[in-house]
């Protein structure tokens, strides 16, 4: 996990691997053209892109913990949104308020749910690539001090969970944990694991002040150890996404994916143009993907000739 | 099930609503700051500079009506079902709105009408978008499909209608048959349902002082349709402006 090519599940993931800049920068670009592009096409692949990606970084077990969040939040998009959106020229039925109940609106909702499913799906996907190394390693020339507060604080979360469940079984083991005794007991054995990890909290950010002093940090001219190299696969690997993105960006910009859903659906007609954005957006959609598939067919191979 | 709906639907309104309040009461202050426009008009899309703009008079004149205001609320309820009072052109408007001019109509409230079924009146209503035809560069993408080439979304036609009904009651009505489409919501400020987009065009849609206004007889009035009660041969306009009434020849000044 902490190193740059291994994956949660455990598993090896070779587009971890890539130079941090060459990860930043595809995120950034998936995940605004997820929320700034919605055509209907652009939504399928992103979300099948992002929910692909996400099963290969977070295992079996991972994606399907989220799922029922993922199916949650679609749905609720889905529904939520023509109850309060009334546009659309379509009229199905008139609602008790009043107002039209639209078709318009319905597909609306199913489009924005994709697009939340999508971007959520990249956002863990971004979670488990962009270390909190890599991004002190992107920006802690740029912005030192900002990228050094949202490593460490984005830390605390887990490291706190990680902690306080220590305390817990440290605690059971002599028949006070917050599962043990009356209601008034158990009230009284969760203030005490509370204060355990406050008095822990403060020593430890004592602890790690000193600590990082020792190490200079602050300091001018401190250099950071990191291993990342630029090299041929990092190239070729951002060549082929800024050209991808720079397809994708400019068939946005000169309208050949434009879709609007008021008030009727209007899609751009298919083109040329809106064929090459969309192959474009799927390379880089399911880049990833691919690019762990052929890392394992190299490595086959290379082992069969053994 | 479809209980539950509705609880949650009400209970989306109400965190809505509380969202409302808090944004209005922070243009009321706006307003009072700035001191130059009190009473704004039903259509709620008029900001604090438009109604700069109109020159509507100060604030803490409209306010100081009090005493009057309440003559003629009360004269409005002496009237007999479904008889409206004409204003004197003295009073203050309740729920936000300018005193009504003299010689016209005053408003009734939407919970006090009384609509009677046994006495049905004929009133003519047209719904018109056509000052969109005049500034198509400012219309939203998309929207070029729904407005019709000679601007006139229904022709003025004859609707039968009940003695008490409102100028809304009326436009839902006819929209509904005729299958126009129609959004609207009601506005507790204004006592009045305000209406968002008839034929989905919407207010804002072409310029930011874009939106429906309804007139009777010529006049634009300055309180919301649910609380105007129509008359037998009343004639009912709706029209799109793209300019805040100007380009209807409303004038603001009256």
């Amino acid at each position: 996990m902490e190193g740059t090519g291994w994956t949660r599940s455990g598993r090896e993931d070779a587009f971890s691997s890539l130079h941090p800049l060459v990860s930043f920068v595809y995120f950034v670009l998936i995940t605004g053209c997820s929320v700034f592009v919605m055509h209907p096409v652009f939504l399928g692949i992103s979300c099948a892109g992002g929910l692909g990606y996400a099963a290969v970084l977070r295992g079996r077990k991972g994606l399907f913990s989220s799922l029922w969040l993922m199916v949650g939040v679609f749905l609720v998009s889905a529904a939520l949104n023509p109850l309060f959106n009334h546009q659309g020229v379509t009229i199905l039925f008139y609602m008790s308020t009043g107002n039209p109940f639209t078709l318009e609106s319905v597909i609306y909702g199913l489009a924005s749910g994709a697009m939340l499913v999508s971007v959520l799906n990249w956002f863990r996907c971004y979670q488990d690539v962009m270390t909190s190394d890599k991004f002190i390693y992107l920006f802690g020339k740029i912005l030192p001090a900002m990228s050094l507060i949202l490593s460490m604080s984005l830390r605390f979360v887990s490291r706190y969970k990680e902690e306080i469940q220590r305390i817990s079984r440290a605690q059971r083991c002599i028949g006070r944990d917050v599962a043990d005794g009356s209601a008034g007991e158990r009230a009284k054995h969760g203030m005490k694991i509370l204060s355990v990890m406050t008095t822990w909290a403060l020593e430890n950010s004592v602890e790690t002040a000193d600590s990082m002093r020792g190490r200079g940090y602050g300091l001018r001219g401190r250099t950071n150890y990191s291993l990342y190299r630029f090299d041929g696969r990092s190239k070729r690997a951002f060549c082929f996404i800024g050209l991808t993105g720079m397809v994708v960006i400019l068939s946005v910009v000169f309208g050949a994916v434009k879709a609007l859903y008021f008030p009727a659906l209007q899609i751009a007609p298919v083109s040329a143009w809106s064929v090459c954005a969309c192959a474009a957006y799927g390379g880089l959609s399911f880049f990833p993907l691919v690019m762990n598939i052929l890392e394992e067919i190299r490595w086959r191979y290379l082992r069969s000739r053994i | 099930m479809r209980n539950r709906i509705k609880r949650r639907f009400a209970l989306l309104l109400a965190v809505l609503a509380i969202i409302c309040a808090a944004a209005g009461c922070g243009t009321e202050t706006y307003r009072a700051a700035d001191g130059s426009a009190g009473a704004a008009d039903s259509d709620a899309w008029m900001d604090a500079e438009d109604s700069e703009y109109f020159g509507v008079e100060d604030a803490r004149d409209a306010e100081a009506d009090y005493s009057k205001y309440e003559d003629n609320a009360s004269s409005a309820k002496n009237g007999a079902a479904g008889e409206v009072s004409v204003s004197e052109g003295t009073g203050t408007g309740q729920y936000n709105t300018d005193p009504v001019p003299e010689g016209q109509q005053n408003p009734v409230e939407p919970e006090d009408a009384e609509v009677d079924k046994d006495v049905v009146y004929t009133c003519y209503l047209s719904i018109s978008c056509s000052t969109i035809l005049d500034n198509m560069g400012d219309l939203k993408a998309g929207k070029e499909s729904v407005v019709p080439a000679d601007g006139v979304i229904l022709a003025q036609s004859p609707v039968t209608f009940y003695k008490g009904e409102s100028v809304f009651d009326i436009l839902q009505r006819v929209t509904r048959e005729q299958g126009i489409h129609l959004d609207y919501a009601f506005t507790p400020g204004y006592n009045s349902n305000y209406i968002r987009g008839i034929n989905n065009l919407y207010e804002r849609d072409c310029g930011d002082a874009s939106g429906w206004m309804y007139s009777v007889n010529g006049w634009y009035p300055n309180y919301g349709c649910s609380r105007y009660a129509v008359q037998d041969k009343d004639v009912i306009q709706w029209s799109f402006t793209c300019d805040g009434g100007e380009d209807l020849g409303r004038n603001w000044m009256d």
